[in-house]
C-alpha cells in the first residue's frame, strides 16, 4: 500500500477511488465516454470555424 | 495566374496549402517552401520518445503527396522577404536556400502574389546555457521530443537508463520546461505520463523518482491561465485535476521555475520567489522556449526592415492589438487577438500557427524579485494552428478569385477552442488518457463567469481518450496524406 506523504504535495490532492478507477477501464462505460468525447470535440470544432 | 507561396509545411502550412490548391485548382499556383522532406505528425513524437512508435509511424515523404496534389514543392528554407520587390521590379519575392532536391545550398528568388508565413517555432535551446549545443539544437545533457529525430534519441537514452535500473540502480527523471518563458507544457505533461507508464511496463518504476519541473504558476496553467471544469458537482480548477494525475502516479512537481543552467546531471533554477535551487537528474527531457525562425525582411532599396514585419521575438506581426500588452493583465481583452492574421503593413502577407506574434501572454505575466520573467508564453496548439491555416487559405482564395477584396475568414484564438489528449499505452485495451477541451483558448471574463464556456471546457480520464488519440493519429496522417475523404476529417 502506498501511503500519502503528510504535509507533502500528495496530502492536499484528491485521488480517484476504486469505483472511478474501475469506470476508467470499463469497456461499456468507455464506449459511452468515447461517443461523448467525440461529440464534445465536434461541437468545439463547429463553434471554432468562422 | 496568381502565385501563393506558403513558407513552412507543418501543421498550419500544410493545411493552408492543401485547401488552397483544392480551392484554386490549376488556374493558380500554390508553392510550399519547407526544409524537411518528411511531414511529421508532431503530437505522436511523444510515443516515439518512449519507443512505442517508430519515425516511420509519425512521418511520411511530402514530395509524392504534393506532386499528386499539383503543389509546387521546394525543399528549402525561406531566408528573407522582400515585400516591395527590387528597385527595378516591384514584384514581391522571397529568397530561399535549398536543403534538398539535389540543390542543397543553392539560393533562389521566388516571386509571389500572396505569402503565408507558417514557419512554426525556432526551438530556442540555446536560450538556456547547457540546454542547447550552441548551434541551435538540443545539447548533450538532456533530450527533447520536439522533432521525430529528437524523440528517437530520447527513446534510446531512456532505454539505456532503464537497462541500468534493471541491474538494480535507482534513477532520477526530470521532465518539463527548460526555461521560464516556455510554452508547450502539454508535451511535457504527456511525456512524463508516458515515461511513468514505460517504467511500470519494464518493471522498474519502484527504482525511479520522477519529477515535473514547470514555469507554470500552478499545474494545469498550460500557458492559457489554467481553466475550470465541472466535476463531481463542483466547478473546479484545472490545477486540482492536474495535481490529482501527478499524485495518482506518484510524480513530484516543481512549479514557478525558470531553469537557468543545465549541467550533465543537474539543473539550476530560480523560482518566482527569487530563490535559487538545484535539481539532480539521470534522465531529463526539457522543452526549449520558442522564438520565430529568424527570417529577415528587406525594403526595395535593400535596407533591413525586419522590425516592420516581425516582432522582436522573430514572430510575424498580424492584425493583433500590439499596444494592448502595455495596458496590463487586468485590461486585456479577447479583441486584442488577431482574427484575419493579415500583416498590417503588407496586405498580401499573412502568418498562421506559431509563426504569428501574439499580442501578449494569456497567463498573467510574473517576474521574480530578481526581475526574471517566469510564466508560460501562449500556446498555439495543433487544432487552432490548422484552423488558422484553413481560414487564411480561404481568405486568400476569395481575394484571388475576386470574391472579396479583403480577408473575410477569421480564426481568432478568442473564438476558437483547443483539444488536448495526453495518452499512454499501446493497443486498444492497454492504455489510458486525459482528454481535455477548452473553449475559447483566450478566456473572456466578460462573457463567461470562469472565462470559458463550461460546456465546451471539460476534462475526463480513461481508456476512451486513448482511443480518441489513436483515432487522431491515424485520422490526421490520413488527412495530411490527402487520401480519399481528407476534407471530411476536421482540423
Ligand atoms: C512533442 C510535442 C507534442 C505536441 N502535442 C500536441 C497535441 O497533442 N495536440 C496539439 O494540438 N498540439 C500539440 N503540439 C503542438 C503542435 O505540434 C503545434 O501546435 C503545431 O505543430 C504548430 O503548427 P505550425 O504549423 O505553427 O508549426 P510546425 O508544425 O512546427 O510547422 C512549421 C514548419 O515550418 C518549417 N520551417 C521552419 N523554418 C522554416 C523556414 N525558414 N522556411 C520554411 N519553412 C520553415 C518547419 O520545418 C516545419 O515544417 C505538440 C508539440 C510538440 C513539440
Amino acid at each position: 500500500m502506498r501511503h500519502i506523504e503528510q504535509y507533502g504535495q500528495s496530502d492536499y490532492t484528491p485521488v480517484p477511488g476504486k469505483f472511478t478507477l474501475f469506470l476508467r477501464n470499463c469497456i461499456i462505460w468507455q464506449i459511452i465516454q468515447f461517443a461523448w468525447i467525440n461529440l464534445k470535440m465536434t461541437v468545439l470544432i463547429v463553434k471554432s470555424h468562422h | 495566374m496568381a502565385r501563393l507561396i506558403i513558407m513552412g509545411g507543418g501543421v498550419s502550412g500544410h493545411t493552408a496549402a492543401s485547401f488552397a490548391k483544392k480551392w484554386l485548382g490549376n488556374e493558380h499556383e500554390v508553392v510550399v517552401v519547407t526544409p524537411n522532406s518528411l511531414w511529421n505528425w508532431i503530437p505522436s513524437n511523444i510515443f516515439v520518445g518512449v519507443g512505442e512508435m517508430s519515425k516511420e509511424d509519425v512521418t511520411f515523404p511530402l514530395a509524392p503527396v504534393y506532386e499528386k496534389a499539383g503543389i509546387d514543392y521546394r525543399q528549402a528554407k525561406a531566408v528573407s522577404i522582400h515585400p516591395e520587390g527590387k528597385i527595378e521590379d516591384d514584384t514581391p519575392f522571397i529568397t530561399v536556400e535549398y536543403t534538398g532536391q539535389g540543390k542543397e545550398g543553392q539560393t533562389e528568388e521566388l516571386t509571389y502574389d500572396y505569402l503565408i508565413n507558417a514557419t512554426g517555432p525556432k526551438l530556442n535551446f540555446d536560450a538556456t546555457p547547457g540546454l542547447g549545443n550552441g548551434k541551435g539544437d538540443v545539447g548533450e545533457h538532456t533530450v527533447s521530443v520536439c522533432t521525430a529525430d529528437h524523440a528517437i534519441h530520447a527513446s534510446l537514452e531512456l532505454k539505456a537508463v532503464v537497462e541500468k535500473m534493471k541491474a538494480g540502480e535507482e534513477k532520477r527523471f526530470l521532465i518539463g520546461t527548460g526555461h521560464g518563458m516556455c510554452t508547450c507544457q502539454g508535451a511535457a505533461f504527456e511525456y512524463i505520463f508516458n515515461v511513468d507508464h514505460y517504467l511500470k511496463q519494464e518493471g522498474v518504476r519502484d527504482k525511479a523518482t520522477i519529477t515535473y519541473i514547470s514555469n507554470e504558476y500552478e499545474l494545469g496553467d498550460f500557458g492559457v491561465g489554467g481553466m475550470h471544469i465541472k466535476a463531481g458537482g463542483y466547478v473546479t480548477s484545472g490545477k486540482v485535476f492536474a495535481e490529482s494525475l501527478y499524485v495518482e502516479r506518484g510524480l513530484r512537481w516543481i512549479k514557478r521555475a525558470h531553469v537557468n543552467k543545465v549541467e550533465a546531471d543537474k539543473v539550476h533554477y530560480e523560482t518566482l520567489d527569487g530563490n535559487m535551487h538545484e535539481e539532480d537528474y539521470d534522465f531529463a527531457m526539457l522543452i526549449p522556449p520558442f522564438a520565430g525562425v529568424g527570417m529577415k525582411a528587406y525594403a526595395k532599396d535593400g535596407s533591413d526592415m525586419t522590425d516592420v514585419i516581425f516582432a522582436p521575438n522573430g514572430m510575424m506581426k498580424v492584425d493583433a492589438d500590439y499596444e494592448s500588452g502595455a495596458r496590463g493583465f487586468e485590461n486585456w481583452s479577447p479583441n486584442d487577438w488577431p482574427s484575419t492574421l493579415q500583416n498590417p503593413t503588407y496586405d498580401n502577407i499573412f502568418a498562421v500557427g506559431i509563426a504569428f506574434a501574439p499580442p501578449h501572454f494569456i497567463s498573467k505575466p510574473m517576474s521574480s524579485p530578481n526581475g526574471t520573467p517566469i510564466n508560460p508564453t501562449p500556446p498555439r496548439t495543433g487544432m487552432p494552428s490548422a484552423m488558422m491555416g484553413k481560414a487564411v487559405a480561404a481568405s486568400i482564395c476569395d481575394m484571388i478569385k475576386g470574391v472579396a477584396d479583403k480577408p473575410i475568414h477569421t480564426a481568432s484564438m478568442s473564438e476558437m477552442g483547443a483539444a488536448c489528449v495526453a495518452s499512454t499505452g499501446k493497443g486498444l485495451l492497454n492504455g489510458t488518457a486525459v482528454s481535455m477541451t477548452m473553449y475559447p483558448v483566450v478566456p473572456d471574463y466578460k462573457k463567461y463567469e470562469y472565462g470559458r464556456d463550461l460546456n465546451g471546457t471539460f476534462g475526463t480520464i480513461g481508456l476512451a481518450g486513448h482511443w480518441v488519440k489513436l483515432l487522431l493519429h491515424y485520422g490526421f496522417i490520413w488527412k495530411a496524406k490527402l487520401k480519399p475523404g481528407w476534407t471530411l476529417i476536421p482540423e
